[in-house]
């Protein structure tokens, strides 16, 4: 099998407010976010040669590639459009990452766009997809308290104690993302906020629960050896991992609801073709799937940032803090910057891309010089796993 | 309270529309899902399928099995309505947001004598009385109200262990 590592380079990205958008069209936030990457590739639309586009929900009767050739004028040229649930958009971007490496192209588009709030959708009615017949139907904080519930008692963690832990992981991600200016919510929350606030699903309260937003993010990807030609600080894709499993992997025997298959295997597959060994050590800042603090808690066990059954430590110790020796969700995750379905991904790695480069908007949330970067999504009710991992110099 | 006073109230200056998409659709359930909806309905009682070579009892039934890949029809068995309760939830909110006044027991039940089970509901039990490994078995609607779906389980109820 080959690799895309050094072969493929991001040389421009752009990612739009997310928020409850109502003063901008799908279109227009699409326009937003692709000509922000243009500008910052120093190029025009006319150079784009292939377009991978990722939108999940809206409009629910589908709209194909229309949105990239529509809004975007790119109509001559193949617009690929896919939807695989939250990570729709770390989809369309290693498709980009696959189109330049097989040579076919030399300059393409990864653009996620999604307008959630004008489909009336609450954040809870993931269960509206699932297979009716075969399940009670259940909002998506229930789905995720279950994995909760199931983790804290595996690993004799008392509920109380299980629940501290995980209001940490939110003032974290309230307190990163109310330094980035174009987050959906702009306001640190206090750990006694985080634990007062109503529950939605026990132990799951509402700070628990990511945003949902509306907003787009666009990349444009190119051979790594051109790279160089469009800026001076581009940023290498070093690795990739999709991992895809049944809509009801709870119906398979030995599943135990504290770990999933996907996130395992995606992870191992993107460390393989990075040539990552010690992602804890190696890892200089990651951007995981935070749509509930408990998901990111089971992240940092399943991609082997912590040891099994003690991510709990790590968070008592700050180690995924902005200043700690693996900061993750630096711009506040899902969580704070919000979650536009088919952007997230993108998002992400807008975030990785710009901190990779030394170039957040705000010293005070520049993170070190960092070198390799990881971006990931889990999609689903949860299934679907991509990982992109990143770094600033060749090699 | 932060991070929940940043959403814009005012849209009188926008146009809008309301419009509603009605969405209708048939399910259809494959071949061993059939079979599983049909013993409930008609016999109120759940089956399995049996890999032999891998000695795995799969509930709700596959057509074959996951690990070996051998088909599995016609290797259906009747297996318990009784289980444990793996991991539970209690929702407060309905898929619309609505709060509701007591919530809505949900919880992973691993039937005994399988390698499978069921997100289903937990009745007759307050809230704070649920564990996990608690013993529950299946109450089913009476027959005539059985549709063979999901739905004719009302929910699991607590047993004597």
């Amino acid at each position: 099998m080959g690799t895309v590592k050094d072969r493929v380079a991001i040389v421009g990205m752009g990612c739009t407010r997310f928020g409850e958008r109502w003063d901008a069209g799908l279109n227009d936030l699409a326009i937003e976010a692709a000509y922000e990457a243009y500008e910052d590739a120093g190029i025009g639309p006319e150079e784009i040669q292939a377009c991978f586009l990722g939108t999940a929900s809206a409009p629910l009767i589908g709209i194909g590639g229309t949105v990239a050739a529509e809004a975007l004028k790119l109509r001559d040229i193949p617009i690929i459009r896919n939807e695989n649930w939250c990570a729709t958009g770390h989809i369309a971007l290693i498709e980009a990452f696959m189109a330049v490496a097989s040579g076919l192209y030399d300059v393409v588009m990864a653009l996620g766009v999604e307008k959630l709030k004008d489909t009336g959708f609450p954040g809870l009615g993931t269960g509206r997809g699932m297979h009716p017949v075969y399940e009670a139907r259940r909002t998506s904080p229930g789905s995720f308290a279950l994995i909760a519930t199931r983790y804290f008692h595996a690993n004799g963690i008392p509920v109380e104690k299980g629940r501290e832990i995980l209001a940490r992981i939110a003032v974290k991600n309230h307190r990163n993302g109310s330094l980035c200016p174009k987050a959906h919510f702009q306001s640190p929350i206090t750990l006694e906020q985080a634990l007062k606030a109503p529950i939605i699903a026990w132990p799951l309260g509402l700070f628990d629960c990511c945003g949902n937003s509306d907003g787009a993010a666009a990349a444009i990807i190119t051979r790594a050896d051109l790279a160089r030609s469009f800026r001076e600080d581009p940023i290498y894709v070093k690795g990739f991992g999709i991992s895809m499993d049944s809509m009801l992997p709870h119906f398979r025997p030995g599943f135990e609801w504290t770990s999933f298959n996907a996130l395992v295997v995606s992870s191992r597959k993107a460390y393989e073709m990075a040539g990552i060994e010690n992602p804890r050590e190696e890892l200089d800042i990651a951007e995981i799937h935070d749509c509930f603090t408990i998901t990111e808690m089971l992240i940092y066990e399943d991609f082997g940032f912590s040891p099994r059954g003690r991510a709990w430590e790590d968070v008592e110790a700050g180690l995924f803090e902005l200043g700690g020796d693996l900061p993750v969700n630096a711009d506040g995750g899902l969580k704070c910057f919000g979650h536009p379905v088919g952007a997230s991904g993108i998002r992400m790695t807008y975030e990785v891309y710009k901190q990779l480069q030394g170039k957040a908007e705000r010293p005070e949330r520049q993170i070190g010089n960092p070198r390799r970067g990881l971006s990931h999504t889990f999609g689903g009710p949860p299934q679907l796993s991509a990982v992109a991992i990143f770094g600033n110099e060749k090699g | 309270m932060g991070g929940l006073t940043e959403r814009i109230t005012k849209t009188t200056d926008l146009t809008v529309w309301k419009g509603e998409i009605p969405l209708e659709f048939v399910y259809t359930m494959g071949r061993a899902g059939e079979e599983f909806f049909r013993a409930i309905k008609e016999e109120g009682k759940f089956i399995g399928a049996r890999c032999d070579g891998c000695r795995i009892l799969y509930v709700p039934p596959r057509i074959y099995c996951e690990r070996c890949l051998d088909r599995l029809e016609g290797n259906y068995v009747e297996v318990s309505s009784r289980g444990i309760v793996h991991t539970f939830t209690l929702c407060y909110e309905s898929m619309d947001g609505e709060r509701y006044e007591s919530p809505h027991i949900l919880a992973m039940v691993k039937l005994d004598g399988t390698d499978g089970g069921l997100v289903h509901y937990i009745g007759e039990v307050s809230p704070e009385e649920v564990w996990i490994g608690m013993p529950v078995e299946a109450v089913f609607r009476p027959k005539r109200q059985r549709k063979g779906s999901i739905g004719d389980i009302r929910y699991f109820r607590p047993i004597e262990g």
